[in-house]
């Protein structure tokens, strides 16, 4: 039986008819409006603290990172390398994609806190994981789209984002009134076939942190890439 | 739209239709009131830039958020000792194609349910849905069209959609 738009009209209505009666008050905005405003205290503390650590020397500096060959290996050379030198500050990209899946990655030291929006959804965010020594490094994939797609990401201070698991839901907010601050980290993107599996390996350049290239064993079939550190 | 009074009013006039908004882009009311109340606190904290209409701002904010969340939705399965009920199938063909279409509906990725409750719990224009959602006309119609497929939605009507009619 075809249902129309009309069916879906009267049953999106119908769906939402039974709404609690208290709703939300003003009293409730409130609340949330001061909760908003504690969070954007603790991360205005946060980026100035970094902001000072690094002015300070205080923070950590790159170490070498090398990695060795895996065999036999299937190299996905990276379609997208950025390098910046700014956090709380919003980064824009393009990039053209030809299948439907992209692996990406953030090289950050390991106490800021990466945000990456794929066509204006929140597609990876997370503490830059590392491992003995600096930069972390935090990989995902996502669907992308054959053609053009559109990367914004930002590294904030991890201190800032704390545990919530929210992280993504103020980000936005956070963004919109932060002040840049000096930090330099990465951001690449990567055809699929260099993330799905198990075991492989993330090659990291020792001078630049960057992602060199993921290399999977030829037989590979898992979701996420291994990665290893040493110096 | 400038004051305090001002935003309270708003509040008090459009709190309970972006309830119903927010419930149908999230199917749980507590999630809704969580939304609702969030995004009409950001609202608040921009009042004076928000304009005349604050309606598509805080539409963006809870489509973005909803779908924010949605990402980050548990995906995973929870052991249990217990079977669950076997569902009864409906025996009414009415009734079944309701429930068929609740079910398809929830299971749309947040932003093609994004443009399903705008389009038809809000109906908002193309045009107005593309500036919440900060896509494209072509998108919407696009993503309304992928996701009315999937309702099974008259093909007449889906075709209405892709060519703006």
């Amino acid at each position: 039986m075809a249902i129309t738009e009309q069916d879906l009209r009267e049953m999106l209505d119908r769906d939402s008819g039974d709404a609690p009666p208290k709703g939300v008050t003003v009293a409730d905005v409130d609340r949330r409006v001061r909760g908003i405003r504690r969070r954007r205290t603790a991360v205005l503390g946060a980026i100035a603290a970094a902001a000072l650590a690094v002015t300070a020397g205080v923070l950590p500096q790159q170490g070498d990172v090398t990695r060795a060959a895996l065999t036999p290996p299937q190299a996905a050379e990276p379609l997208v390398t950025k390098v910046y030198r700014q956090g709380g500050r919003a980064e824009t990209f393009t990039f053209t994609a030809a299948g439907r899946e992209a692996s990406l990655s953030v090289g950050c030291r390991s106490d800021l806190y990466a945000l990456v929006w794929l066509n204006g959804e929140l597609a990876l965010h997370g503490r830059c994981e590392a491992g003995r020594v600096p930069p972390g490094l935090l990989t995902g994939s996502d669907a992308v789209r054959p053609g053009p797609n559109e990367v914004r990401a930002v590294v904030i201070p991890a201190s800032a984002a704390g545990a919530d698991e929210r992280a993504g839901e103020w980000a936005d907010e956070a963004l919109a009134w932060s002040s840049p601050f000096p930090a330099e980290w990465t951001l690449q993107v990567a055809p699929e076939s260099g993330r799905r599996c198990r075991g492989g390996l993330v090659t990291l350049d020792p001078g630049s942190g960057q992602v060199v290239r993921w290399v999977c064993p030829a037989s590979a079939s898992m979701r996420t890439s291994g990665l290893m550190w040493s110096r | 739209m400038r004051d305090r009074a001002d935003f309270e009013r708003y509040v008090e006039q459009r709190s309970s239709r972006l309830l119903r908004t927010a419930y149908l882009l999230c199917r749980d009311w507590a999630t809704a009131e969580d939304l609702t109340q969030t995004a009409l606190a950001r609202a608040w904290l921009a009042w004076r830039r928000v304009g005349a209409d604050p309606d598509p701002y805080v539409y963006r904010i809870l489509a973005n958020t909803h779908a924010s969340w949605w990402r980050r939705r548990w995906r995973g399965e929870v052991p249990t000792r217990e079977l669950p009920n076997v569902a009864q199938a409906d025996r009414t063909d009415e009734l079944g194609s309701r429930e068929a279409l609740r079910a398809a509906l929830a299971a749309l990725p947040a932003r093609q349910r994004a443009v399903v409750v705008l389009r038809y719990f809000e109906d908002l224009p193309d045009a107005a849905i593309a500036d919440i959602l900060g896509c494209s006309v072509a998108t919407v119609r696009s993503q309304a069209s992928r996701a009315l497929a999937k309702l099974r939605l008259d093909p007449a009507a889906r075709a209405a959609i892709q060519t703006g009619s």
